[in-house]
């Protein structure tokens, strides 16, 4: 009986080794058992949407670099927190990135200075990015959020990339906090109809 | 309030990003599970992120992947080690311990068992003593994991009959908007349609001043009738008061125990049905 399980083993290992395209949630068993291959899917899969992420947030590589390591480390450690019904497992990492990038910079000082930054400098000029970073990395650097009307791409740069509450947001745009709610949900669904040219 | 305004209120949005209230989580958490639509706008927001997400992906430096592995093996190595150490310790000590028990046996019987048997007293003393501490303590624990544990399930019941309220399909709800001079503030009525029992939640109302009550108005024909004091204890729980007819709902900032007339300067929210 015994030996037969480990054959069993044996050759679900070797399916799995063979295999190159895993559903979330056999990542995730991968990820829970420590798996090398799980490790490789997970970074092949999805360190250039997290690295973009990141990259938007502390606006320098050398910090992605630092804060990429962290993340990816977080979700290797913390996979057994993770929790199916509170939500899809790469918004999960999307938002260890996101909070782990801005949490970074609140360490380094520098968030105040982000915020009082005049947002049309910053988030919108990405060729200020590439010019910065003047490497062959930045192939494929899309700003989506351009196709946006400007109100809207304050508001998910605030939000998103700059770790505003909504309180914030509301003084800093001087609306209503529950109009910051609506209009956050409305530029979402525009960014949904945007996005479906890129898929 | 229903399934769409739900939906188009940006609660859902407000919890991917992280910046809903624990309360608001946990209705939206309990919600979702109840009904497809709202789970559905759900992931459909999550998907919307997760596609700005791939499309402005940026290739890392090719080095990159080699030195996360790296660091995720260091760590793993050092939580392994760690342990192992100390068995290893504990493993050489007690070794040591039962050598020295040997040689001391095999050359004076009698004096090592009077020795045995004080130390052993003394042990059963210190044992006594140690253990009549730790459970005085532990009771001690045990007492606030149950005053804690009473503490959360009331507060389950009163979150229970809040998301009962929500469920109930007799229930109208009609939402107070903040008038002019408080566009922050908002509460909620919930009029059941057969008892006609009127509730109100009003958590989001300024806390009302020392000697000061909110009074909530039921709105007849154009003139205002009383729907009972407010109080913290009742939200959305306690019924305020039986109105048979209304048109629409106030609240007032009113001194304790209520006034026969709203004194109009100090309304808060309101809203038609």
């Amino acid at each position: 009986m015994l030996g037969i399980c480990f054959i069993l083993l044996h050759l679900t290992r070797k399916i799995n080794a063979i295999k190159t395209t895993y559903s979330e949630e056999e990542l995730i068993v991968l990820l829970k058992e420590k798996n090398e291959t799980g490790f490789h899917y997970l970074y092949d899969h999805y360190s250039g949407a997290l690295y973009g992420i990141i990259l938007r947030i502390v606006q320098s590589k050398e910090y992605t670099e630092e804060v990429i390591q962290d993340v990816f480390v977080k979700i290797w450690n913390s996979i057994h927190q993770y929790d199916v019904s509170k939500g899809r497992f790469y918004t999960w990492m999307i938002n260890i990135a996101r909070n782990t990038a801005i949490d970074y910079l609140k360490s380094k000082g520098f968030q105040n200075e982000l915020k009082n930054q005049s947002l049309p400098d910053f988030v919108y000029n990405t060729a200020e990015l590439s010019t910065v970073n003047n490497s062959s990395d930045y192939i494929g650097f899309n700003n989506v959020l351009e196709g946006l009307e400007v109100d809207k791409q304050e508001l998910i740069n605030l939000a998103y990339y700059q770790g505003y509450t909504q309180h914030e947001i509301s003084e800093k745009l001087k609306i209503p906090l529950g109009t910051v709610k609506t209009k956050m949900r409305n530029a979402l669904m525009k960014l949904k109809d945007l996005l479906k040219d890129y898929q | 309030m229903n399934t769409k305004e739900y939906i188009s209120s940006g609660i859902i949005e407000s919890y991917i990003l992280g910046h809903a209230s624990p309360e608001e989580a946990g209705i939206l958490e309990c919600v979702m599970k109840n009904n497809a639509e709202v789970k559905e706008a759900f992931e459909e927001a999550q998907k919307t992120l997760e596609h700005l997400a791939t499309a402005q992906a940026v290739t890392p430096p090719s080095d990159l992947k080699a030195k996360i592995w790296n660091k995720i093996q260091q760590e793993q190595t050092v939580e392994e080690v760690t342990p192992a150490l100390s068995t290893d310790i504990s493993d050489v000590k007690t070794h040591r311990e039962i050598t020295q028990q040997v040689r001391t046996q095999t050359t004076t019987p009698w004096k090592t068992y009077a020795v045995a048997a004080s130390a052993l007293f003394l042990v059963s003393v210190a044992g006594n003593l140690f253990w009549m501490n730790s459970q005085s303590a532990s009771k001690k624990e045990m007492s606030l994991l149950i005053a804690d544990k009473k503490r959360q399930d009331q507060a389950m019941q009163k979150m229970n009959q809040k998301l009962d309220m929500f469920s109930n399909p007799d229930m109208q709800m009609v939402m107070l908007k903040g008038v002019e001079k408080h566009t922050e503030a908002k509460a909620m009525v919930f009029w059941d349609k057969k008892t006609k029992e009127v509730y109100l939640n009003a958590e989001k109302l300024p806390k009302a001043p020392a000697g000061m009550q909110y009074q909530l108005w039921a709105i007849d024909e154009g003139k205002p009738v009383d729907a009972g004091m407010y109080t913290e204890d009742k939200d959305s729980r306690i019924a305020l008061a039986n109105i048979p007819k209304a048109q629409a709902f106030a609240i007032t900032l009113e001194k304790e125990g209520g006034s026969k007339v709203p004194t109009m300067e100090n309304m808060f929210v309101m809203g038609g049905i």
